[in-house]
Parts: C-alpha cells; sequence; structure tokens
C-alpha cells in the first residue's frame, strides 16, 4: 500500500517536472531577447576599440553600427539561431550565431592580410631616358 | 548545314576567352543608371550599399557592373600615398621586418583614408571590389603582381606594384582593373581626375597581360603560351586608350627597335573594330623636337591593320601611334646608317 502510493506521487512529480521541462524549454525557444556587445579590431600590432562596424542580421537590412567605444546594442529582439553579421573595411567578416543564453558579445575582428600596393594611371607620354650630349 | 554549324562551333571555341564580348546581350546601362543615382554614398555601410547598388538587378554580371561602376565613379586615386608607399618598400626591399611594420601602419591608415575621405591606391579599390562582390554574393578576389604604365622603369621593376581582381560570373573567370578604369593622376596639376575607361572592364586577357603581369601565373587566364616576364618587360609601352581601339599589338613585339635608314619600320595590329586609317598617325619626338607624320597604310581588311613609316634620318626616336587624338602605344627606334 505504501509502495504504491509511493509510485503515485513519484508519477505525479515526473509528471509535473516533464511538463515544467517542455514548458520551459519551448517557451525559452521562442522567447526573443535583447543583445547588446563590444566589437574590437586584432591587427598584428595591437586590439582595439572598433567603432562604426556594420552589425546586421543575416539575410535582412536590419542592422545598427557601433559606437565611438565600441558598443552596439541591436535595434531589435533577436532569437536563438539568428545569425548576426560583423563587417568592417579591412577586417575578416564574422558571423555568430546566436544561443538562447547570448545578450552580450564581445567580438574581435581579425585584419585582413593585405599587401598594400599602388601603381596608379597617369597622362604621361612615355619618355626615352637620354644621355647628356 | 552542317558544315556551316561545325564552323560556327570552331570559331565559338576560339573566341572562348574570357571577357567583355560574352555579354554582348546585355545592355549595362541599368546598372550603369543605378551606380550613378547612389552617387555620393559614403563606405560607412558596405552591405547596405552593395544592396542598393545590386537589389534590382538579376544577372551577376550586372550586379558587378554596377558596384564596380560605383567604385570606378566614386573612389579617388591617391598619388601622394602611392609614392610615399613606393618609396618606403623600395626602401625596405631587403629588410623583410621593416617592410612588414610599415606595411602594417600604412594599411591601418589606408583603411581609414579610404572610409573617410574614399581616397585610396590600387589595394584600396581591389578590397573595395571584392567586398561589395562578396556582399552581393559573387566570388571574387584580388591579384596581386605587376603593373606597367608610360613611366614605370621596368629596369627597376623587381618587387610588385599593382593590385586587380579577378571575378568569376557564369562559372568562368574574368580581370578587370578598377585603379586604372577609374581615372589618373594629372601630373601637372597633382590631382586625381575621374576620366572611366571602359577596356579594363572584363578585359580580354591577352591584352591585359600586357600591362598586368599576376604573380600567379594561371590568372593572366591566357593559354600556356601566355607571356614570359621578360616579354612583359620587353614589350612596348601600352595607354589606356589603347582598350578601345586595339585587340591584339601583334608588332613590333618590343619596346627597343633598330632599323637602317632605308629600311621601313612596320606595325601590325588586330583591331576591336575598324578605325578610319587616315586617323591614325605617328608622333616621332628625338627628345628635342616633336613631329607629327601619316605613315603609309599596307593592309587594312576588316580588323587586321598594317602600317609602316621609313626614318628620313639616323637618331634615336620615341615613336608613338596615335589613332585620333589618343595616344595608344610607345616604341622606341634606334635608326642606324648603313
Amino acid at each position: 500500500m505504501k509502495t504504491l502510493l509511493h509510485r503515485k506521487i513519484f508519477i505525479k512529480g515526473m509528471l509535473s517536472f516533464l511538463f515544467l521541462v517542455v514548458f520551459v524549454s519551448t517557451s525559452s525557444y521562442a522567447q526573443s531577447f535583447e543583445v547588446k556587445g563590444v566589437v574590437k579590431g586584432k591587427t598584428q600590432l595591437e586590439t582595439e576599440i572598433l567603432s562604426d562596424v556594420n552589425i546586421y542580421l543575416k539575410g535582412t537590412n536590419i542592422g545598427t553600427t557601433s559606437n565611438r567605444r565600441g558598443e552596439f546594442k541591436f535595434p531589435q529582439k533577436l532569437k536563438s539561431g539568428d545569425v548576426l553579421v560583423f563587417s568592417f573595411l579591412g577586417f575578416i567578416k564574422k558571423q555568430i550565431t546566436l544561443k538562447n543564453n547570448t545578450t552580450f558579445l564581445t567580438v574581435i575582428l581579425q585584419e585582413d592580410d593585405n599587401t598594400l600596393l599602388g601603381a596608379l594611371r597617369n597622362n604621361k607620354r612615355y619618355k626615352s631616358k637620354r644621355l647628356k650630349q | 548545314m552542317k558544315k556551316i554549324y561545325f564552323l560556327f562551333l570552331f570559331i565559338y571555341i576560339c573566341n572562348s576567352n574570357a571577357q567583355v564580348s560574352d555579354f554582348n546581350h546585355i545592355d549595362f546601362s541599368k546598372a550603369d543608371k543605378i551606380a550613378s543615382n547612389y552617387k555620393n554614398e559614403e563606405l560607412t555601410n558596405l552591405p547596405l550599399l552593395a544592396h542598393k547598388l545590386t537589389s534590382n538587378l538579376t544577372t551577376d554580371v550586372e550586379k558587378f557592373r554596377a558596384l564596380y561602376m560605383w567604385v570606378c565613379t566614386n573612389i579617388k586615386g591617391d598619388y601622394s600615398m602611392f609614392l610615399k608607399n613606393k618609396r618606403k618598400r623600395g626602401k625596405y626591399r631587403n629588410d623583410s621586418i621593416k617592410l612588414s611594420n610599415w606595411n602594417k601602419s600604412i594599411r591601418k591608415k589606408m583603411f581609414k583614408q579610404l572610409r573617410r575621405d574614399k581616397k585610396t591606391v590600387c589595394t584600396g579599390y581591389a578590397y573595395l571590389i571584392k567586398e561589395l562582390a562578396r556582399l552581393a554574393n559573387i566570388k571574387c578576389i584580388i591579384i596581386d603582381g605587376f603593373g606597367r604604365t608610360s613611366s614605370t622603369d621596368v629596369e627597376r621593376l623587381s618587387a610588385p606594384n599593382h593590385s586587380w581582381n579577378a571575378v568569376l560570373l557564369n562559372g568562368k573567370w574574368y580581370l578587370c582593373d578598377a585603379t586604372w578604369a577609374s581615372g589618373m593622376n594629372d601630373l601637372e596639376s597633382n590631382t586625381f581626375k575621374f576620366d572611366f575607361k571602359k577596356g579594363y572592364f572584363l578585359a580580354e586577357p591577352k591584352l591585359f597581360a600586357k600591362n598586368h603581369f599576376p604573380l600567379e601565373r594561371r590568372w593572366m587566364l591566357t593559354n600556356k603560351n601566355g607571356l614570359t616576364f621578360n616579354a612583359f618587360l620587353e614589350g612596348p609601352v601600352i595607354y589606356s586608350e589603347a582598350f578601345k581601339y586595339i585587340s591584339s599589338p601583334n608588332y613590333p613585339k618590343k619596346m627597343l627597335n633598330t632599323v637602317y635608314k632605308k629600311e621601313k619600320a612596320t606595325f601590325k595590329y588586330k583591331l576591336l573594330s575598324p578605325i578610319d586609317p587616315s586617323k591614325i598617325s605617328l608622333l616621332i619626338s628625338n627628345g628635342i623636337t616633336d613631329k607629327i607624320v601619316k605613315p603609309t597604310v599596307i593592309i587594312q581588311q576588316g580588323n587586321s591593320l598594317a602600317f609602316e613609316y621609313q626614318f628620313p634620318k639616323r637618331g634615336f626616336y620615341d615613336v608613338h601611334v596615335i589613332a585620333y587624338n589618343d595616344v595608344l602605344m610607345t616604341y622606341t627606334f634606334d635608326v642606324k646608317n648603313k
């Protein structure tokens, strides 16, 4: 008798636990959250704050830019699985897939390795170098 | 009928070199119009800029054209940075640490200036083209190598000095150079002037190779019988205007030529379309005086053009080939008595 009662309580407990798990997970799945963060740039010399970085939700035109302190607050609430793209001229683009608990991001962009070259066109006609006679 | 079909097939295969004429059926005016509508846009939001320039176009080649056109008509060349960079790279040529440090410091400055003033050197142009193309889902890369202009000192051209792009359209790679298409530095006023040259867009690879020699040979996009580096250095000077008229400068092959007084100097070209031969002239300079002469046209058949000229006096001459008012090529002739 006692064991039967225990079993009943146990089943009841399990059921409510399961219910809780399902409820919580589904509700958090649908939950959207605010995303803030800071963007830095890493060069071979240093890592520093990057302002004016374009941050947008992949596949949309919704986005923002980082401020003078490298900080940003995404203009709309995001959900788990959304991909944020960080793009800045001269640095390698970075994509970050959001997880449930990502409400604050510290993003470090790596400087793109370019050798700076430059030959510009001019309007000069070719002139041979001649020895002075 | 079958024979004609095979003939066409044969001609088609022979012309399969990647160039702008592959897209003759496409009218670029819509893409160009979009680029001019967004003139004066800033570089602060590249994804948005790429979206604005390409979202109303359907084909990749038109999208790429809009991006390319926008860059060519909005980004200025920075001649003073070019000179400074050239000087420093020359100075640190044999010191890899100093060269690498210099590169790091100038790179940061270059991108800052590009973002803020829309002013750059060729790496900046090529980088911007690549980034915008990638944002529009078009595969595009930067090609580093040697560029030859009228002021390039070929005897000292040992380190790469130029960057341009290769772009993948409809499964085929094409070449373009936004830096040289965009404009030029006016040496008298030392300011940059926008002056769009259409010939550097999806250029004919063989002609492009006359003034662009890539570090990796395969990016020449010509067949394996392509130019060697020596032939590149020894070739005549070719100007941007040449891309308007010429598809292949066949002869003389070299910059330095020797003729005897009684001989004739011969010039042979394959043209993009026939030119009125009376509009061809030679500007001949002996270093002190310039004179304009009319060569004798010997072949003028379809797109083939050949002409010759006999020098009346011995001497060392710079010979510039001119069509209408455009200088196309320069050669030198050492004319000797016999």
